[in-house]
């Protein structure tokens, strides 16, 4: 197969490209061949690449000529997708280049290509989510445009969900339809379905009943759905215009989080189209005024369903928890942020490489990934002396010294991440960053001659202040604004009491380690007076206890003095207190120069989702699609299926599989091939109520509905005796099938490639294709040695220069990455090469051709392609194996997630080999039903575009350095769109669209730092819990007793409560087959297999699992009575259920 | 000295003859006025039953200025006697129908295995002895000919609808099972398959289609027999309330203190005094308190977040009620007692002093017991949930019909495995085993009447005002209702507590 390569590119990334597009057109070629052998359902490779956007839609969806059309749209419309959208679905109703006569059926082609153009082609949600649109009538007799909802919509998006909507809409105008007109049965229909369904399911927003009256009054278009939930209604019951009974899942949640939650969008829509829904004006939630002074306030949101075992590290705003800093290292993409690798280790490692966060600002989730040119934490030890911890190692080394964390450090956050997240730009703690473009603002040329903003020691910062009236650099501020006014004054007296340490220098002498550090610095003397100390500590000021005496080095004396002004009196500092507004500006008066807040915007956090990087697993794990109904116990075993013969003959199994017959020895296959006669077979019918077998749809005989499967005797023994001779090789101890298959034909695998995945321990996702789960995770630049190659291999691979252009000649520079490079744990570059050898050997053995990897170790799998696949989507991305890493995660090009449609706030995705894919993926593998068709690549983009991915990571800046400007906006707290800095969507659709990306801080190594969260470490929940709460009382951010408290009510009473209720309402299973009981029928036997081994599903075990942690935690931790009363009336519950009252005992018990 | 230690002791003596507080500086304040007694009399008026220093001086400033308006100020006659006080009580609670002590569920299988044995066997039992029926086991429906009657009794283990609309109903029995079918059009049996839920126990009458399915022509519950409504020769009467979700931000003090009032003989008319003197018995159908952790959040809308202290408000308001009431206690969902059914009594550690007085009595829900011959049986009401999810005629404004749906299947427990939990017991303390002649609920916090074949059922109301949580609902409840059920004419009567209704003369 030829392919196509179109893209705008600096030449070192086109000729990337054209050994991408070199490769896949070698693979695909190989795998033409093996699949004309004809041992597969189909005869070509079913998971097709697509060249854009246009060509995945018309794979996808169509029509016929939609990829061509687009891209001229695409064109006159300057780039505007939405624009060419909208002329697009114009164009499908008015069959201006197709032909599609039935209008309801041609509304839906337009409404679902829109919808998959607008979801970049990689959502499946058009195809399930909105499974059909169609006309139907008023009780007037006027028609109206009817939009069927389902559940995949959720995977859609608001914006998404709301689309067919306005399309809707529009269809109605060009095509002159009526508008809906509901009873007022339907109105509160919807009502009382949004209710119960806010029962189910916990959404962002519920709307209130009238709000529910007024968009279903007024929409023009039904918004109608598809029973998703076992609920029914019990008041508005058969409407004939709603399916059946039950809640529409779907057509609740376009109510609530598309139309009430997305009004303005729809608005911005409308208004393009010239629609008039102006009736949304009035349940428009989200309409701030931007005027007026802001102020901001503690967001508690993101300690919301706080987890066992993932702790809670800051509390909203609370000083001590992270510092904001604006920065993006070359690890760091849209959602993904920065801390220091010590405070990733200092947290006890429960924020590894690529864990999850859940942040206060600006919002929502992110991955973590490891920057060392940020600040760290400032930690206490058990000495009393307090540190800050600058590099890992220190970190590792102080670790068990340390008895509480004071300060978390730096949080690195991406000025694009407010963008997308619409959040007011929040001020900064003042960073040498900032401090060095004030600086050039005011000295202009001059400022060239400072020292490294770095390394600015702290004398040569007071002296730079004094000389140039510089504002104070922050390496000589601290925490000012941690304390209140009189704390200040407090702060100053204490200083005040310092003596020189002069009598040190006499005892110096009997202690050499001493006098080293003496050396350097000299220090002042404090006796250990308790507020003294805090005030210290809250500043964030390190010191030393020794010997009852607190001992401050000198410059950091000087810095205090000088930030305070009270070199001599302090009757200044009082003055000046009681006159300012605040601590900072009362500092700069008496200063006598520019005193900025080192500290800025505390910001809470808790720990999310752990990273994760490991093979995907599916119920039963099955080596191959091939049913073998109960026969094969419990495991699935196709050798236990084979020599058992409960089920007729010997070595058969009883199962309903697909029919096809040889044209030459007429015999009844299982699989598009005859073993016996080497040839392919026909597929064939069968009329379930005549039993004559046909061709058709159509039963011959008597007409009836044909099955293209049948419930038959099939005898395994043989054809497991066929597939090892075909092979050549033992049958593996261990081959597991499935019990049964869930395509619609009930088509199964060859036998064959199971036996291979057996012998390699390869286990298959329901697509026949084998997987590998990593979480996302962010990576522009890179160092040759941090992947595990070489210089060579680097320049074979492409990489010929660094990012600034210099010949790459050492393994130690940095080199920006190719958009669809990836870097993944060696985990998983073993288990890839476990399928490259199972492929070679389907190759050799199974298609009889030559072997394609000949890997050995993981580095022969550098530079071989992987598809990565998101879920709930349909479109897969080609990935290159770059190299690889220890951290669990799948580092790569922002570009190559948001082409998967994700940002780097924690998800994590599938890989595959793309050979094995072509190789094994079937379309008759998947399931029928609704979604089934998700988390398939139904087709694979070969060389992404900019311009076509998830326009999320657009707002992402790539410029090395911040203006000024951005600070000053943020201190105002501007809106974040506010002010210029270099973006993605400045480079859209040019020459360097896919490289020269800048970052503002650099880091040593890309991937440093723990590997694996303590909570993936850790293995019960009690040693989950117990770390948690041991580190949660270390932080000095963190409000231990409530937050192990939010913790024990969100997740442990739920369990220990809904445990014991769910035991006295609990279904049964048997042990035998497996069967899930309702109820125990009254003769005790399962009603399936007829054996009488029913066990229970929630056990006394399952009750108490958590109570005696929970009764132990809160003891402990001295938690409150509220709670403990919780805790000892679920104890008495769970005694009362499982406990037998003895009459006897009773009575004892009463007279004692 | 000593007279003013007398009029203090006087005072504390009166106060608590009207079953009232006082406290220390309260006792100051109306040592020195020689009218102390109008002055209580007028905060126990107002339903005021602390008396505290605060209390007193407002009413002494409002005496003052209603004095200087209109002597509007008229103290009745307190000499309240009431007849129920001379009169000893008959009653007994029936504990061989009560899980109290004897909760005997290991949760094993085994013990789910016996209980719906059990239950199957209870209401066989009760099904056999009806009329008209000649049931035979499961088994021998085999053995029928094709198109013969044939009768069986069986719980059903599923129900579905078949693909030609008929209903279909699995019956089994302890040996075997056949498919019920209930045929669409069918106008004998139409309208019943709504009614026949899962897990009931019913007898049909059937034609042997082939194997193992037949076709119903009839279905039977075990249900009550036809009766009239016992009547007892008696002037006493039976109040009863229940819900009164102490703690609960929204429980109705102002209310709950009238009733209070009332059933102290200090409020309303002669008329209203000689009814009030006629309760003997008060029956209390469980939600005493409102709990800790019933449900999430529950902590924002509690004013005493600790059970033992909601408890102990519990005791002093049952305090409050004269002694020669005698009262019976069952618990519900919100009280510190298992949520499962069947729930035991109370246990005695959160009312330590209600458990002393003789005349206090605790049940469990279901509880029994036998009031001047009357069988009586008392339940929270946490199962009729799931019945009126599942039957459409029923709905939670209606729980009596809920119940009297109940009384037919003869079942307290409704469809295992859905909202409401069971305990698997050794005995199946949900079957109702004998014929009440009146049933007592609570649970849906709307006062609601009903009977069927002489069985009286009283939902009693509730002292919690709309919760949020109701609002999300659409319930509207009925608070501060309080029926009075007269033993001898079966006739009932609501007293009234809400405010703005003000006391309803009913006579």
């Amino acid at each position: 197969m030829k392919l196509e390569l179109d893209i705008e590119a600096k030449p070192a990334v086109k000729k990337y490209y054209k050994a991408i597009v070199a490769e896949v057109e070698k693979q695909l070629s190989v795998a033409e061949k093996a699949k004309e052998k004809g041992l597969d359902l189909s005869t070509g490779i079913e998971s097709k690449p697509v060249a854009d956007l246009a060509d995945r839609t018309e794979t996808i969806i169509g029509p016929l000529g939609i990829a061509k059309r687009y891209r001229q749209v695409f064109e006159e419309k300057k780039g505007d997708r939405i624009e060419a959208i909208f002329q697009l679905f114009r164009e499908i109703l008015e069959q201006k280049w197709c032909k599609i006569e039935d209008e309801s059926k041609r509304v839906e082609q337009a409404i679902k290509t829109s919808l998959v153009l607008n979801t970049e082609g990689v959502v499946v949600a058009p195809l399930d989510g909105v499974p059909r649109v169609e006309i139907n009538k008023n009780p007037d007799g006027s028609k109206y445009i009817d939009i069927y909802y389902a559940g995949p919509i959720r995977a859609a998006g608001g914006t998404s969900q709301v689309l067919p909507l306005i399309l809707g809409d529009y269809a109605r105008n060009i095509l002159e339809i009526d508008r809906y007109k509901p009873t007022d049965d339907e109105v509160e229909r919807y009502v009382e379905e949004c209710q119960i369904y806010d029962e189910i399911v916990t959404r962002q927003y519920k709307p209130t009943d009238d709000e529910v009256r007024k968009i279903v009054r007024n929409c023009t278009v039904c918004i109608n759905g598809e029973p998703t939930e076992e609920r029914e209604v019990a008041v508005n019951r058969d409407l004939p215009r709603i399916p059946k009974n039950r809640v529409r899942g779907g057509m609740c949640l376009v109510l609530s989080e598309g139309v009430a939650l997305k009004a303005p969008k729809i608005l911005k829509f409308a208004k393009k189209l010239k629609l008039d829904w102006n009736w949304l004006e009035g349940i428009i939630k989200v309409s701030k005024s931007d005027s007026g002074e802001r102020k901001l306030k503690p967001n508690e949101k993101f300690l919301i369903g706080a987890a066992a075992g993932r702790p809670i590290l800051a509390y909203p705003m609370r000083p001590g928890g992270f510092r904001l800093r604006y920065g993006r290292a070359r690890n760091m993409g849209i959602m993904g942020k920065g801390i220091h690798p010590a405070t990733m280790h200092i947290l006890e490692g429960f924020i590894a490489n690529a864990t999850q966060m859940k942040v206060e600002r600006p919002g929502k989730a992110a991955g973590m990934s490891p920057v060392d040119s940020i600040e760290g934490p400032i930690v206490r030890l058990y000495s009393g002396s307090v540190v800050k911890v600058n590099t890992l190692d220190e970190a590792i080394k102080l670790k068990p010294r340390v008895e509480k964390i004071l300060f978390l450090g730096d949080l690195l956050i991406s000025v694009g991440d407010f963008r997308y997240s619409a959040h007011p730009l929040v001020p900064a703690g003042y960073c040498h960053e900032w401090w060095i473009e004030e600086a050039r603002r005011q000295l202009g040329e001059k400022a060239n001659e400072l020292p490294d903003p770095k390394n600015v020691s702290i004398s040569q910062a007071i002296e730079l202040s004094k000389k140039y009236h510089l504002p104070l650099h922050p390496n000589a501020l601290f925490y000012y604004t941690n304390l209140e006014k009189k704390e200040i004054l407090q702060l100053a007296k204490f200083l005040k009491t310092g003596k020189k340490n002069e009598e040190k220098k006499g005892e110096e002498k009997k202690n050499e380690k001493e006098k080293v550090v003496n050396k350097e610095s000299e220090k002042i003397i404090f006796e250990n007076d308790t507020v003294g100390k805090k005030l210290l500590e809250k500043i964030g000021a390190c010191h030393e206890l020794k010997e009852g005496k607190i001992l401050l080095d000198l410059d950091k004396f000087k810095a205090m003095e000088k930030a305070l002004g009270i070199e001599k009196a302090i009757e200044g500092l009082e003055k000046a207190i009681e006159k300012s507004p605040n601590v900072i500006s009362a500092l700069s008066l008496v200063a006598g120069i520019p005193i900025r807040d080192l500290a800025g915007t505390w910001i809470g956090a808790r720990m999310g989702r752990p990273e994760a990087s490991k093979p995907r697993k599916m119920t039963g794990n099955p080596h191959v699609l091939f049913p073998i109904g109960r026969a094969g116990g419990n495991i699935r075993s196709i050798n236990k299926a084979m020599t058992s013969n409960g089920e007729g003959k010997e070595g058969s199994v009883n199962v309903e599989i697909a029919l096809y017959k040889c044209p030459k020895c007429e015999a009844v296959r299982e699989q598009p091939f005859c073993h016996k006669c080497r040839v392919r077979t026909e597929k064939t019918s069968i009329c379930p109520s005549c039993g004559s077998l046909t061709k058709g749809k159509k039963c011959e005989k008597c007409g009836g509905q044909t099955e293209a499967f049948s419930k038959r005797s099939v005898d395994l023994q043989e054809l497991v005796q066929t597939a090892v001779e075909n092979l050549g090789v033992r049958m593996p101890n261990i081959v597991k099938g499935v019990k049964g298959m869930i395509n619609e034909n009930k088509d199964a695998e060859p036998l064959e490639k199971g036996i291979l995945r057996a012998k390699y321990d390869l286990h298959i996702f329901r697509d026949a294709t084998i997987r590998y789960e990593a979480i996302d995770a962010p990576l522009t630049h890179f160092k040759p040695e941090e992947v595990g190659i070489s210089v060579e291999k680097a320049r074979e691979l492409g990489y010929e220069k660094d990012t600034f252009g210099k010949d790459l000649l050492d393994k130690g520079q940095v080199v920006e990455i190719m958009p669809q490079d990836i870097v993944i744990n060696e985990g998983a570059g073993d288990f890839f090469v476990k399928i490259s050898k199972f492929i070679d050997e389907l190759l050799v053995r199974f298609y009889k051709l030559e072997p394609y990897f000949n890997a050995e170790k993981r580095e022969d799998m550098i530079g071989q392609l992987v598809l990565g696949l998101a879920p709930h989507t349909s479109a897969a991305i080609t990935g290159r194996i770059l190299g690889y890493t220890k951290a669990r995660a799948c580092f790569a090009h922002p570009y190559f997630h948001q082409t998967k449609r994700r940002n780097v706030d924690g998800d994590q995705d599938s890989l595959m080999l793309l050979m094995d894919n072509l190789l094994n993926f079937s379309h008759n593998y998947l399931p029928g039903s609704r979604g089934g068709r998700m988390d398939a690549s139904l087709v694979f983009t070969v060389a992404l575009k900019p311009t076509e991915i998830d326009n999320e990571c657009y707002d992402m800046e790539i410029c090395s350095e911040y203006p000024l400007e951005l600070y000053e906006n943020a201190e105002k707290m501007a809106p974040s769109d506010s002010g210029s800095l270099k973006r993605i969507e400045h480079i859209l659709g040019k020459e360097g669209q896919y490289s020269g990306f800048g970052f503002s801080h650099p880091t040593t190594q890309f991937d440093a730092g723990p590997v694996y969260s303590k909570y993936v470490l850790l293995n019960t929940m009690e040693e989950k819990l117990r770390a948690q709460a041991r580190l949660q009382q270390r932080i000095e951010a963190v409000d231990s007793k409530d937050a192990l408290e939010r913790v024990m009510a969100t997740h442990l009473m739920p369990d220990i409560i809904g445990n014991t209720r769910a035991f006295s309402r609990q279904n049964f299973r048997c042990t035998k087959c497996n069967a899930r009981i309702r109820r125990i029928p009254l003769n005790g036997k399962c009603p399936k297999c007829g054996q009488s081994k029913i066990i229970l599903t929630v056990n006394e075990g399952g009750v108490r699992k958590y109570l005696g942690i929970a009764k132990k935690l809160a003891d402990e931790f001295e938690l409150s009575n509220y709670l403990k009363q919780r805790l000892e009336l679920a104890n008495q519950e769970i005694n009362s259920v499982f406990q037998n009252e003895q009459p006897e005992q009773k009575k004892l018990g009463e007279f004692v | 000295m000593q007279v003013q230690a007398d009029i203090k002791s006087e005072i504390v003596n009166y106060v608590s003859e009207k079953k009232a507080f006082v406290d220390e500086k309260a006792v100051e304040l109306l040592k020195s006025r020689e009218n102390f007694r109008e002055i209580i009399d007028g905060l126990l008026e107002e339903g005021i039953f602390f008396i505290n220093s605060e209390a007193v001086e407002k009413k002494l400033i409002k005496t003052k200025l209603d004095g200087l308006e209109t002597k509007k100020v008229s103290v009745k006659d307190k000499g309240f006697k009431p007849i129920a006080k001379e009169y000893n009580e008959k009653i007994r609670v029936i504990s061989k129908y009560d899980v109290t002590g004897q909760s005997k569920s290991e949760g094993k299988t085994e013990n789910f295995l016996h209980y719906f044995q059990r239950k199957f066997e209870l209401l066989s039992q009760i099904l056999k002895r009806r009329q008209g029926i000649s049931p035979r086991p499961i088994s021998r429906v085999k053995l029928v000919p094709k198109g013969n009657k044939v009768d069986v009794i069986g719980m059903v283990l599923r129900k579905w609808i078949t693909k030609k609309g008929h209903v279909a109903l699995e019956l089994e029995d302890l040996e075997s099972k056949c498919i019920a079918l209930l045929i669409k059009n069918d106008v004998d049996t139409k309208g019943i398959a709504e009614r026949v839920l899962v897990d009931s126990v019913i007898a049909v009458k059937a034609v042997k289609w082939n194997d193992d399915l037949i076709i119903i022509k009839e279905v039977f519950w075990p249900d009550l027999t036809v009766r009239q409504a016992k009547h007892v020769d008696t002037n006493f009467t039976i109040a009863s309330t229940s819900d009164f979700h102490i703690g609960s931000r929204f429980f109705l003090e102002k209310e709950c203190n009238n009733f209070i009032n009332w059933i102290n003989g200090r409020e309303g008319g002669e008329k209203e005094r000689k009814k009030v003197g006629r309760i003997k018995y008060l029956v209390i159908t469980g939600d005493n308190v409102d709990g800790v952790g019933i449900y999430p959040n529950q902590i924002n809308e509690l004013t005493i977040k600790d059970i033992y202290k909601q408890y102990e408000e519990f005791s002093r308001l049952i305090e409050q009620i004269p002694d020669y009431i005698e009262i019976v206690i069952c618990p519900g969902q919100h009280d510190a007692v298992r949520w499962a059914d069947p729930q035991p009594a109370i246990p005695k550690e959160f009312l330590p002093e209600l458990n002393k007085r003789e005349n206090i009595h605790f049940v469990g829900s279901p509880g029994w017991i036998e009031i001047e011959t009357l069988k009586i049986m008392m339940y929270h009401g946490g199962a009729l949930h799931d019945l009126i999810g599942s039957v459409g005629y029923l709905n939670s404004k209606h729980p009596e019909q809920a119940m009297i749906e109940v009384l037919k299947k003869r079942d307290i427990m409704s469809t295992y495995g859905m909202k409401q939990p069971y305990v698997p017991e050794k005995e199946d303390f949900l079957v109702v085993k004998e014929e009440p002649d009146l049933v007592y609920i609570g649970d849906m916090h709307h006062n609601a009447y009903g009977s069927y074949r002489g069985t009286t059922v009283i939902n009693s109301g509730t002292w919690q005002a709309r919760t949020d949580y109701q609002v999300k609902l659409g319930h509207v409840p009925t608070p501060g209702i309080v029926p009075i059920y007269e033993m001898k004419t079966g006739k009932i009567s609501e007293n009234y507590f809400v405010e703005k209704k003000g006391l309803k003369e009913i006579d």
